[in-house]
Parts: structure tokens; sequence; C-alpha cells
């Protein structure tokens, strides 16, 4: 059948002008990724490789040391995070429903973060604030701290 | 004759003249490549004991290197120790003491160490261990005067958090 035959001609053709389109880019880029490779010799392939292992020694090395000084001041920052809370506590009935949750959340949030500064600010803010003054005072903070 | 048959005595003969003037020419330069090849064992023989020689260096200088990170970690728990030491002992000296002031000091003074040690400009590295090791000093002597005969108690650290409110460099 004349139609079938010509389907089947033209998927040949379209296929062997596909292949001949990125044929030479392929073999291009395999040709460029071969002499990239070639162009260093073994020796120095060896010495780039022993550069690699040096840097990933030393980066491993100081990884270990940010999470064993981020676990020193987590445990500093939890305990102040425990005053903070205690302080909530007492204070709860002379904040906002609102402003209890949110100053609940922000000091879980500080102790992920590491955020010593503003969560001493608020320990300031609860410990030198009388009853009137405390819910105003948090609110402040927070517009503050958005 | 027909066509295919020319060439295919052509391409024969072709092939036949190359591999005959290809042995020829190995004939006449023997000598030579004999010396190549000779000296082609030499050159992968040398770079063989390079490369073995290499791999010894390299094998030392990355145990040296992971040693070298193990002792940086080692000084850097002792510090991070002497920190929660220096706390403790605040609290412990300092009865009137409030408890946030000695968490303030121990996270003021983990932040100058995480910049003497992490800091990626060398410049600012050695001003922090300088002022790291200022505010460890004056924790020391603010513990030493109290433990002074006849001097009278102080009720806070003044040093440490004169040093803290940049008061003292």
């Amino acid at each position: 059948m004349p139609q079938s035959l010509f389907s089947e001609l033209s998927l040949i053709y379209v296929s062997f002008s596909v292949l001949a389109l990125y044929a030479p880019a392929v073999l291009g880029a395999l040709a460029l990724a071969f002499f990239l490779y070639r162009r260093h010799s073994r020796l120095e392939r060896r010495r780039q490789k022993h550069a690699r292992l040096r840097r990933d020694i030393a980066q491993r090395g100081q990884a270990r040391r940010k999470r064993l000084l981020l676990a020193s001041q987590r445990g500093n920052i939890r305990e102040l995070a425990r005053l903070v809370h205690g302080q909530l506590k007492t204070r709860q009935r002379e904040l906002t429903p609102y402003q209890a949750q949110r100053a609940s959340a922000f000091i879980e949030r500080a102790v992920v973060t590491v955020d010593f500064d503003r969560l001493y600010a608020l320990h300031v803010l609860f410990d030198s604030n009388d009853a009137q003054q405390v819910s105003p005072a948090v609110e402040t903070f927070f517009e503050h701290t958005r | 004759m027909p066509l295919p048959e020319n060439i295919a005595r052509f391409v024969a003969r072709l092939i036949n003249t190359m591999k005959t003037e290809s042995a020829d020419w190995q004939l006449a330069h023997q000598a030579d490549l004999d010396k190549l090849r000779e000296e082609k064992l030499v050159a992968e023989q040398e770079l063989k004991q390079r490369l073995e020689l290499m791999e010894i260096r390299f094998k030392e200088e990355c145990k040296r290197a992971r040693l070298e990170e193990e002792r940086q970690t080692e000084n850097f728990t002792e510090f991070l120790a002497s920190i929660d030491d220096m706390k403790a002992n605040m609290l412990e000296y300092y009865g009137a003491m409030p408890k946030p002031m000695a968490l303030m000091i121990h996270h003021h003074a983990a932040e100058l160490l995480k910049d003497a040690w992490h800091n990626p400009d060398a410049r600012e590295r050695l001003r922090n261990q300088s002022r790291f090791t200022s505010l460890m000093l004056a924790v020391t002597e603010d513990l030493t005067d109290l433990s002074r005969d006849g001097a009278q108690p102080k009720a806070l650290p003044e040093k440490t958090i004169a040093f803290m409110q940049n008061k003292i460099e």
C-alpha cells in the first residue's frame, strides 16, 4: 500500500535526519569530555583527587565543630527558654490569648534558630513591666520583631 | 572485465601496497622502534614508581590532616567545656546574679568562639580569638577577686559585664 510505504519511508528519513543533526553534537560533546579528561596527566589527576580529599577532611572537621557549638548554644538557650516559658505562664492572664500563643511560638522558634538576643529581650520585657503594661509591651515587641 | 571486479582488484592491490610499505618501513626503522619501545617501558616503570611514592605521601598527608582535625576538634570541645564551666562557676559563686545574665555571658562567649574559629576572614578570626581570650581572662579575674581575702564581695562579675559592654578591649 503506497500510503503505508510512504509513512515507513518518512519514518526512516526522519530518524536519519534527526541522527544526522544530533550525531555531530553528541560526538563533539564526547570528544570534549575526552579532551578534558586527557588534558591532565595521571599524576595531575591524582594530585587533584588528593586536594579534593584534603578539602573534604577539613570540611568534615569544621562541620563537626559547628555541630558541637550549635549543641552547646542550644543547651544554653533552652535554659533561657524554660525561664521565659515560666514567665509566660505567670503572665498569661495579663496577655491576650493570641499574644500568649504568639509568645510561646516565638520562644520555640528562638530555640531552633538560636536567636538568643531577642529571647533575652522578651525575658527583660516580662521582667520589667507590670500587669497593665505587659500586654502593650508584648504587642510592641512583636511589631518590632515582625 | 566487469566494473566490480576491477574495484575489488584495485582495493586488494591498495591494501597489499600499504602492507608492504608498512613492513618495509618497520624493517628500516627497527632499531628506532626497539629503542622507543624500551623507552616507553622505562617511562611506564618510572610513572608507576612515582605514582606509588605519591600514593604513600598522600596517604600520610591525609592521615596527618585527619589527626590535625581531631586535635582541633578536641581543643574546640575543651573551649566549649570551659564556657560551660564558666557559667556554672558564675552561678555558684555569685549567688545574687540572675541566671539569664549568666546565660547571656555564655552566649556571648560562644559567639566569640564561633567567630574565632569559623569566620572566613583571617584577620577577624584573629581579632575574635584575642577578644575571646580577654573575656575568659575577665571572668577569671572576677572569680579570683571573689576569693581574695579581705576584699568586699561583689554581687556581679563587673569586669566581665564591662567587657561585654565594650568598656574594656
